[in-house]
């Protein structure tokens, strides 16, 4: 009997595989049996046990559910035979789901987790199920579920080592995910700190170019302290300049700015008004200057004027001689008639004595005075003569008169002329001096000479030049203002600079400090873990490297039972190492060529690799038996590549393990089974399940005998 | 007994030896929470906590980084 602690006892499938409407095949023996030809749903019965057991971790799970059976369910639930009653296990694959879902109830109707019920079986999965072998090929072509290729796992399952290699295999995926999750973590504290270092550099450049031409000069560096009270002083200086008053919570940086705005206000506000003061008297110095040099013009013009007046006046009495111009005028009226009235008697004497010597007068023609024509000449020659001196007398003395006149004249109307000059440069002189008092703002009483005005006019030239130099120094104060605010400022900057550094530096080491106490939290679990795997390495290999011997020579045994292979008559287990961790792998060979050793696949027939596949259960279930939760060895088709002596072989073993295992055994040949059962197991540990026909509406029937 | 000849080669054994091999330090200290999970819930556990602590210590490099990098900005 079974040392196992649970015995299967039925088995109930619905809507899956081939399977539709719930059908419960009952174990009631020991072992069963299942007989019927391909096609006829045996196989799924050993699947329906299997999958119920372990899902299908490797493949679609939908795949199991039959497609006709909608919208039916997909469950096949186990009943389990226990020393404290009937444990029941089902599985089911809801309508729609991906995956499946299992429920383990225990004799009291509690659901159990299954790890608890069967830690074993839990951790063997789907894949290395060697208590559940199936030998035989599907009908669609998948691989067997317990081929030769997982062979290194079902070796693990069999020495209780399953949960090393599976270990070493997820803490290498672990590891290998760390390492990118590591190196961006580096890589992102690496940014920073170049970042930082970047920084750093920046501050460091403008604190060398700052303290190339410090603001204290050669003396000592200021403290903040220092400048901030140098700022509070200079602004004092301008609240009291500029009337005004400071904001009490203002940073040194905001009461520079302040401080630099009232300066500026007060520098313009002085610089524009001693410009404009400047102006107004630079152009009252040029207009005064004109103004005088204007007044020296007229005084001059009528100093002229009044000298040609008099130096005319002179000439004019010199020429009238006492008379005045209108008795001048009249005298040469006078001379002009007497010269005319002589002219004419001459011009009557003239024609008289024409006439006497043309006509022999005997008397006078005007007054008939009888004379003789000598007479009449004479007298006409004596008047003549007589009259021609006076004459001439006459007309020197008209000629006389008349250039006096017209020079009296001429002189007269210049000095008329000299007076209108000289009355003009009095009157333009009085308007420019009426101007220079308005200039000056002095009233005209004042009555101010040359000396005054130009006295007036040195002292507004010293005046000028007084605003000149105002203007000067407050252009001198306005820079010296700037310059000591741009001082304050640079030591500001000095100061924030040297912050900023020292800031910098902090961060890059203290700073750090915890993203690297994290990031290196990250690398000693990451080195803990590796050294971990390093040990389990270490430690499994030495492990497997003692266990191979043996176990190499009890599959040999084992092999050569079961097979009677004269080819290849040596089994041997290799460890390889591979790239997650190592594997072990199946070889088999033959003394006939020492040393040389081949992959089953390559070098034997299906026969004796279905042989090889059965070769672990029956090694370690030999001894292991009382481990296990569930002794149940399910095989489908063991024997399709086996002649009927290796049956034979193959039912010898099944019936050692059978001594402690439940078998569940499914087969189409039950010509060469059926004979042989008698043979080697009691009649009363087994029983046999016919499957009849198969119709893919209403699945699968069979009897149990 | 044949049985023998596999003594002590299961896993039992196995963490036997790396809890004896890791005598100190972080590793040892790991290991023994290891051997916890394994005892409570498996390999599977063992993955589980150890992604988990992976997880929380990138993090928690990432958390820092960024208020650091933020703590930069201000």
């Amino acid at each position: 009997m079974t040392a196992a602690r649970f015995q299967l006892r039925s088995v109930t499938i619905e809507g899956f595989k081939g399977f539709t409407n719930p059908q419960t095949i009952t174990f009631t023996r020991q072992h069963a049996f299942l007989f019927g030809k391909n096609f006829s749903g045996k196989s799924s019965v050993v699947e329906a046990i299997r999958w119920c057991l372990f899902g299908l971790a490797e493949r679609p799970e939908r795949e199991v559910r039959n497609a006709y059976y909608t919208p039916g369910e997909c469950q096949v639930t186990l009943e389990l035979q226990a020393s404290d009653g009937m444990w029941r296990v089902q599985r089911r694959l809801r309508p729609g789901a991906d995956r499946s879902r299992l429920t383990i109830t225990n004799p009291p109707g509690q659901d159990v987790p299954q790890l608890q019920v069967f830690p074993f079986l839990a951790r063997m999965g789907p894949k290395e199920g060697t208590h559940i072998i199936f030998a035989a090929q599907q009908a669609s072509g998948r691989r067997p579920q317990a081929d030769i290729s997982g062979f290194h796992k079902v070796l693990y399952s069999y020495l209780h080592l399953e949960e090393v290699p599976d270990l070493l295999e997820r803490l290498d995926k672990l590891l290998e995910e760390q390492q990118s999750v590591r190196e961006d973590a580096a890589s992102k504290i690496s940014d920073i700190e170049e970042s930082l270092k970047e920084k750093l550099n920046g501050v460091n450049l403008s604190l060398e170019e700052l303290l190339r031409n410090p603001p204290w000069g050669e003396g000592a560096i200021s403290t903040r302290s220092e400048s901030e009270a140098k700022i509070r002083s200079f602004a004092a200086e301008m609240v009291r300049l500029a009337n005004k008053s400071l904001t009490p919570e203002a940073s040194p940086e905001e009461v520079l700015e302040q401080a630099e705005q009232w300066s500026q206000v007060l520098a313009s506000t002085s610089q524009e008004e001693l410009a404009k003061s400047l102006n107004a008297q630079q152009e009252k110095v040029n207009a005064l200057r004109n103004l005088l040099q204007t007044v020296r013009q007229a005084e001059k013009s009528q100093t002229e004027a009044q000298e040609s007046i008099e130096q005319l006046s002179k000439e004019l009495g010199n020429i009238c001689r006492g008379q005045t111009l209108a008795e001048l005028k009249e005298q040469v009226k006078l001379l002009s008639e007497q010269m005319m009235e002589t002219d004419a008697k001459l011009a009557i004497v003239r024609e008289a004595e024409k006439y006497c010597k043309a006509y022999s007068v005997q008397e006078c023609p005007v007054c008939l005075v009888e004379y003789t024509v000598d007479d009449l000449l004479a007298k006409a020659k004596y008047s003549l003569e007589q009259a021609t001196p006076q004459q001439a007398s006459l007309a020197k003395e008209l000629e006389d008169i008349k250039a006096r006149c017209e020079k009296a004249f001429t002189l007269n109307a210049q000095l008329q002329e000299s007076t209108t000059m000289a009355g003009s440069a009095q009157e333009q002189r009085s308007n420019v001096l009426a101007q220079i008092y308005s200039l000056l703002e002095v009233s005209e009483s004042s009555k101010l000479n040359e000396q005054d005005i130009e006295s007036r006019l040195a002292t507004l030239e010293s005046y000028v030049e007084t605003l000149k130099n105002s203007f000067s120094s407050a252009e001198s104060l306005s820079f010296q203002w700037r310059k000591r605010i741009e001082g304050l400022r640079t030591e500001l900057r000095f100061h924030k600079y040297r912050e900023q550094q020292q800031n910098l530096q902090w961060r890059l080491t203290l700073g750090l400090q915890l993203v690297r106490q994290d990031f290196q939290g990250l690398v000693d679990l990451e080195e803990s873990v590796r050294k971990i795997k390093e040990v389990l390495i270490e430690v499994l290999n030495e492990v497997i490297d003692r266990a191979l011997p043996p176990l190499s020579s009890m599959m040999t045994e084992v092999y050569c039972r079961l097979t009677g292979q004269p080819s290849f008559e040596k089994v041997q287990i290799h460890r390889m190492v591979g790239l997650v961790g190592q594997s072990l792998q199946v070889r088999v060979g033959s003394d006939r060529v020492p040393g040389q050793l081949f992959n089953p696949e390559d070098v034997l027939n299906g026969q004796a690799i279905s042989a090889l596949q059965l070769v672990p259960y029956f090694v370690f279930s030999q001894f292991q038996a009382e481990t296990l939760e569930l002794d149940l060895l399910l095989i489908d088709d063991p024997s399709q590549s086996f002649d009927t002596s290796h049956v034979e072989l193959l039912l010898q073993e099944l019936a050692t393990a059978g001594s402690h295992a439940q078998l569940i055994v499914a087969t189409h040949e039950e010509e060469r089974f059926g004979p042989q059962l008698g043979r080697y197991f009691p009649k009363d540990t087994y029983e046999l399940i016919r499957f009849k026909e198969f119709d893919p509406d209403k699945g699968p029937t069979f009897a149990i005998e | 007994m044949r049985e023998n000849s596999f003594k002590n080669c299961d896993s039992v054994y196995v963490f036997e030896q790396v809890r004896r091999l890791l005598q100190s330090g972080e590793s040892r200290s790991l290991w023994r929470r290891i051997e916890s999970e394994l005892r409570d819930g498996g390999v599977g556990a063992v993955e589980t906590y150890l992604r988990s602590s992976f997880k929380e210590l990138a993090q928690q490099v990432t958390y820092s980084a960024t208020h650091f990098q933020e703590s930069m900005k201000e």
